[in-house]
C-alpha cells in the first residue's frame, strides 16, 4: 500500500482536506471511524477521523495544532505518507430516532458532516449547529446545509450573515421550540461538556465523539483511557464515541494537556 | 566451571540502551559448549518448547562448525539469537541439563546467542506445493508459523497492524537485553519467496476474517498476542502521569521517543514507581533509569518470589534501581491539575492457602505513601479483543484467550490460533512452540 495525497485544500487559516490514497481502508469504512496516521517513520502517530471515504481514497480534515498535523499539512499531492492504519474504532451508531441535532465545533465540524449525511440519507430529519470563531474560520458551508433540514452557523465574533453566539447558546435557543430526539457532539471538551449539560436538563440522549492521546490506535497501550460510568475505557476500541452523560469530562480535560510540556 | 559473558559495568551501562551482555568469544564458546556430556537421555531437548537439537549443535561448536551449529537449531528454531537472549533458559534446558547435580549447568543460552550472531546459513531453495495460510500477527508465534510452513512449501501471507515484523520483540523488549539490530537479522534470515508480509493492516478492521476467507486461503492462523495491558484497581488510576507498561515501553521501543530526532513525546518524569515483578515491569524501569529518572519498583510480593528472571532482578538492582517489597498500590495521589504526585500503598503479607501463596493485605499496619511524579503500571497484559470480538462463533476461555483442541485448531474449522492469545502472557519460545505446532496440524491437513 503507498499512501499518496491526491488532493489537498486549505479550508481555512489552520485546518486542510486531504484525499490519501489508502484502498483497502475504504472498504469497511464507515462514519465515526478514525485513522491512526504517521507522516514519516521518525514521527508520532496520530489519530484522524475518517472524514470520508470513496473509491481509492480517505478524506481527512485535520487542524495544525502540533508537531504532526504541522508535518502533514507541509505536505503536498503526490508526497507519501509513511502509514495509516484503519478504518478503526466502532462506527456511529444511534438508537431509532426522528430527530437529530449535530453540534459541531470548528475542525469537528469536518466529523459531524459525515454522520449528518449518513442520517439524512435514513430519513432522519437533520439540524446541523457548526460553530467558529469568526466567519473566516467559516467552510463546507455548502455542504452543511446540503446534508441537514436546518442549518445553523454561529461565530463567536459580530456578524451580519450568522448567528453571533456559540453552539451551547443556538441549541438552548432550538429546544426552546423544537423537539430533538438525540444529540451527537464533537469539539472542545469543554463544549461537549456543557451540550452533554443540556442534554442531560431534556433527558436528551447525547453522544460525544472523544478524541484522547493515542499512541497505537488498536488497545495496545491504554493512553486513551477514559473514564466512563466509573470505569476505565479505551476511545480506540471502545469508542470513540461514548455516551456523554458516562464520561468524566474533568479527568480528560487534564489527561489531553499531559504532554504541553515536553521532554524535548 | 560453567562460563558467563562480560557484562557491561553497571555505572556505565545505566547511561545507555546498548546491550547489557557482550556475549561470549570464541574461546569461551568453545570451552562451554565443550562441558556438554552429550548425555543419551537428551533432557535439555525434551525440556525446550520447540525442541533445539542441543547436544548436537553444542558438538558443532565444539568442532569449530558454527555455521552447522546454525543450520541445526534453525531446524526447529526460526528465532535464536532471540532465544538465547531472553529465553528463561534457566527453568527450561539448563534446568534439565545433568551438570546441574555435579556443579552448573551447561550455558546453553549464551552458546545460541554466539551461533545466532556469528553463524551465516544458507537457506534451502523452496517447492511450493499451491497452498497458502494467513497468519494474523508478526509476532513470535506468527513468524515460527510462517517458517515451518514456509518449509513445507505452504505460501503464507502474514498479516500485522504495525509497519515492520516482530510483535512484542520490537515493542516490548528494550535494546539493552535484545537490540532491535538482532530481530531485524532474524527475520531477514528467514523471509523467503514463500512468505509476504502485509503491514499495516488490522484484521476484523481494514480486512475482516470473512472477507479474508473469501480470498482463497486454505487455512488462517491466528496469532494476535496478549497486548491489552491490565490496570490495577486504585484510587485516580487514570490521573496525569500515569501509563501502562505498554505505552511508556512502546513509545521508548517502537518509537524511540528518548531520541531528538524522533517526534513522539515522553512524559517529562524525574521520579516514578513500577508497579509490578515480572520482566516487562524490570524492563519498564531500567528504560526509565536510563532517561536518567530516579526509579522505585513496588511489588507485592517479596523480590525473592518476583516472576521476573534472576538475571534481571540483579542487573536491575545493581544498576541502582530501588525494590519495596510487600507494597499493594491503592490510591494515585493528585494535585489540583490532576497530576499525580504520589502514591498511597497498603503493606501486605502472604500466607498460604491450600499450598498456594495468598497475598493479604495487613490491615495492623498503616499505609505508606511514596513520593513520585509517575507511574508505570506493569501487572500483566490480556489477549487483545479486537478480532475476537467481532467473531462471534469464536469459542473464548474465561480470561478471554482463544480455545484450542490439541492441534491448535480453534472452534472455527480450519481457523488455528497460538502464542499469547492462547497462552496470555507467556514466553518468547512457548509462542515459537505453538506457532510451529499449529503449522505442523496444518501440514498434516493440507500437505
Amino acid at each position: 500500500m503507498s499512501y499518496k495525497i491526491l488532493s489537498k485544500r486549505q479550508l481555512n487559516k489552520l485546518t486542510f482536506a486531504m484525499q490519501i490514497e489508502a484502498r483497502e481502508i475504504v472498504t469497511n469504512a464507515q462514519a465515526g471511524h478514525f485513522v491512526m496516521i504517521r507522516t514519516h517513520q521518525q514521527g508520532e502517530r496520530i489519530p484522524l477521523t475518517i472524514a470520508d471515504a470513496q473509491g481509492d481514497r480517505i478524506t481527512v480534515i485535520f487542524k495544525v495544532v502540533g508537531d504532526t498535523t504541522s508535518k502533514l499539512s507541509q505536505l503536498e499531492v503526490g508526497d507519501v505518507v509513511y502509514e495509516i492504519i484503519g478504518p478503526l474504532g466502532h462506527p456511529f451508531a444511534m438508537p431509532k430516532i426522528q430527530t437529530l441535532c449535530v453540534i459541531a465545533g470548528g475542525v469537528g465540524c469536518a466529523i459531524g458532516y459525515p454522520i449528518a449525511k449518513q442520517y439524512i440519507q435514513k430519513g432522519v430529519d437533520v439540524t446541523f449547529i457548526a460553530g467558529f470563531k469568526d466567519e473566516s474560520e467559516i467552510f463546507y458551508e455548502q455542504e452543511f446545509h446540503q446534508v441537514s433540514n436546518q442549518c445553523i452557523i454561529t461565530v463567536e465574533q459580530q456578524s451580519e450573515k450568522y448567528v453571533q453566539g456559540n453552539v451551547v447558546d443556538a441549541l438552548k435557543h432550538i429546544l426552546l421550540s423544537q423537539k430533538i430526539d438525540a444529540i451527537f457532539a464533537i469539539g472542545s471538551l469543554p463544549m461537549m461538556k456543557a451540550i452533554t449539560n443540556i442534554g442531560e436538563q431534556h433527558q436528551i440522549l447525547t453522544v460525544v465523539s472523544l478524541n484522547p492521546i493515542m499512541v497505537d490506535g488498536i488497545g495496545m497501550c491504554g493512553g486513551c483511557r477514559v473514564n466512563v460510568g466509573g470505569k476505565p475505557h479505551f476511545a480506540c476500541v471502545d469508542g470513540p464515541e461514548f455516551d456523554g452523560r458516562l464520561v468524566d469530562f474533568d479527568a480528560l480535560i487534564a489527561r489531553n494537556q499531559a504532554y504541553d510540556c515536553r521532554w524535548k | 566451571m560453567r562460563n558467563e559473558p562480560k557484562l557491561v559495568a553497571a555505572d556505565l551501562r545505566k547511561t545507555t540502551f546498548d546491550e547489557v551482555s557482550l556475549g561470549f568469544n570464541k574461546q569461551q564458546v568453545i570451552a562451554e559448549a565443550s562441558r556438554c556430556l552429550n548425555c543419551k537421555s537428551q533432557p535439555c531437548v525434551n525440556h525446550c518448547p520447540v525442541h533445539v537439537d542441543i547436544p548436537t549443535f553444542l558438538a558443532q561448536i565444539k568442532n569449530n562448525n558454527v555455521d552447522d551449529a546454525l543450520g541445526t537449531i534453525l531446524k526447529t528454531n526460526p528465532l535464536p539469537g532471540v532465544c538465547g537472549r531472553v529465553c528463561p533458559q534457566e527453568s527450561q534446558c539448563e534446568a534439565a541439563c545433568v551438570l546441574t547435580k555435579v556443579n552448573q549447568a551447561v550455558n546453553i543460552g549464551q552458546c545460541e546467542r554466539y551461533v545466532a550472531d556469528h553463524g551465516t546459513w544458507t537457506p534451502i531453495k523452496k517447492k511450493a506445493i499451491n497452498k497458502k495460510v494467513a497468519i494474523i500477527g508478526a509476532g513470535p508465534a506468527g513468524i515460527a508459523c510462517a517458517y515451518t510452513l514456509s518449509n513445507a512449501g505452504i505460501a503464507v501471507d502474514i498479516y500485522d497492524s504495525w509497519d515492520q515484523m516482530g510483535g512484542v520483540l520490537r515493542y516490548g523488549i528494550p535494546d539493552f537485553r535484545l537490540p532491535k539490530t538482532v530481530v531485524d537479522q532474524e527475520i531477514d534470515r528467514l523471509m523467503n519467496e514463500l512468505i509476504t508480509f502485509k503491514k499495516n493492516i488490522v484484521i476484523g478492521k481494514t480486512i475482516t476474517l470473512d472477507q479474508l476467507k473469501q480470498q482463497h486461503f486454505d487455512a488462517i492462523f491466528l496469532a494476535t498476542g496478549a497486548g491489552l495491558p491490565e490496570f490495577v484497581e486504585m484510587r485516580n488510576s487514570d490521573a496525569i502521569g500515569v501509563f501502562s507498561a505498554n505505552e511508556f515501553l512502546t513509545r521508548i521501543n517502537t518509537f524511540s521517543a528518548h531520541l531528538a530526532d524522533h517526534d513522539t513525546p515522553l512524559y517529562p518524569m524525574k521520579k516514578t514507581i513500577v508497579i509490578g515483578g515480572g520482566n516487562v515491569a524490570l524492563d519498564a524501569a531500567r528504560c526509565a533509569l536510563r532517561l536518567n529518572v530516579d526509579v522505585t519498583i513496588a511489588y507485592r510480593r517479596t523480590i525473592n518470589r518476583m516472576p521476573a528472571r534472576l538475571a534481571e532482578v540483579e542487573h536491575a538492582l545493581e544498576e541502582g534501581i530501588e525494590v519495596k517489597e510487600c507494597l499493594s498500590p491503592k490510591a494515585v495521589l493528585v494535585d489540583e491539575h490532576y497530576k499525580m504526585t504520589g502514591i498511597l500503598f497498603q503493606p501486605t503479607k502472604f500466607v498460604m492457602v491450600d499450598g498456594k501463596e495468598k497475598v493479604i493485605e495487613d490491615a495492623e499496619q498503616p499505609p505508606i505513601i511514596i513520593e513520585a511524579d509517575s507511574c508505570i503500571v506493569a501487572v500483566g497484559t490480556s489477549p487483545n479483543p479486537l478480532l475476537n470480538s467481532t467473531l462471534p462463533q469464536l469459542k473464548l476461555n474465561k480470561w478471554q484467550s482463544i480455545e484450542v483442541d490439541e492441534h491448535l485448531e480453534s472452534s472455527i474449522p480450519m481457523v488455528y490460533a497460538g502464542g499469547d492469545a492462547v497462552l496470555g502472557s507467556a514466553t518468547v519460545i512457548a509462542a515459537l512452540g505453538q506457532g510451529k505446532k499449529a503449522a505442523l496440524s496444518m501440514i498434516e491437513r493440507l500437505g
